[in-house]
């Protein structure tokens, strides 16, 4: 585990906010497009658990029904955009996706990427140094 | 269903997310924030895999299949 230190931290944003510029206009269904984003991936659950981030406060007991409210709203999240995803046509049934067709502001997709990269970084530092695949033992 | 009513319930439930991570933020030991959840979940092997998984799913689904008209 390495610890990251405030000029490596800001190197890795930097290197993350021109990398959201220029992926951000790719063309849809493109190949580089699906490069961009699975290469992004990889590199975030690579480099993430290699970095030791600062600690923060962590909730001491999570009460199984605090949870219920974050569980149904995920079920509904997915639920309804699957729902949409089988219905036609798409304009009375938008998907994520074509929600994000109508933001068609290049400023705002860049920063939505950026954004997205961000999430990914902070869940991989939520698995606590476990490697984010099964950890396969050899007899 | 009409795009109107589809797209009111995409941004009730963007309100109702932005509101209980409101309130996991205002009343940190009594309600979990998304973080929280996710880093209790992710104790698990299945856990890491499904929340990491949807992550990457979502990027795909944004970046992927939609693009500047």
């Amino acid at each position: 585990m390495v610890s990251i230190r405030r000029p490596a931290g800001t190197a890795l944003l930097v290197a993350a906010a021109g990398y959201s510029w220029w992926a951000a206009q790719l063309p849809a269904f493109s190949l580089v497009a699906h490069v961009a984003v699975f290469g992004a991936a990889i590199a975030v659950l690579v480099l993430g658990t290699r970095f030791e981030r600062p600690s923060t406060e962590r909730h001491p007991h999570i009460a199984a029904a605090t949870v219920l409210p974050w569980a149904a709203l995920v079920i509904a999240v997915v639920g309804f955009e699957l729902f949409n995803f089988v219905q036609h046509p798409r304009g009375d049934h938008p998907t994520m996706s074509s929600l994000i067709n109508e933001v068609d502001v290049l400023p705002v997709r860049r920063a939505m990427y950026l954004a997205w990269l961000a999430l990914g970084w902070h869940l991989v530092g939520k698995t606590r140094g476990h490697s984010p695949w099964p950890e396969w033992r050899w007899r | 269903m009409t795009a109107t009513v589809a797209v009111g319930i995409w941004i009730a439930l963007a309100v109702v997310a932005v509101s209980l991570q409101a309130a996991g933020l205002m009343a940190r030991h009594r309600f979990p924030v998304f973080g929280d959840v996710a880093e209790h979940v992710m104790q698990w092997w299945l856990g890491r895999f499904l929340i990491l998984s949807g992550w990457v799913w979502l990027g795909w689904h944004l970046f992927v299949r939609s693009h500047l008209g």
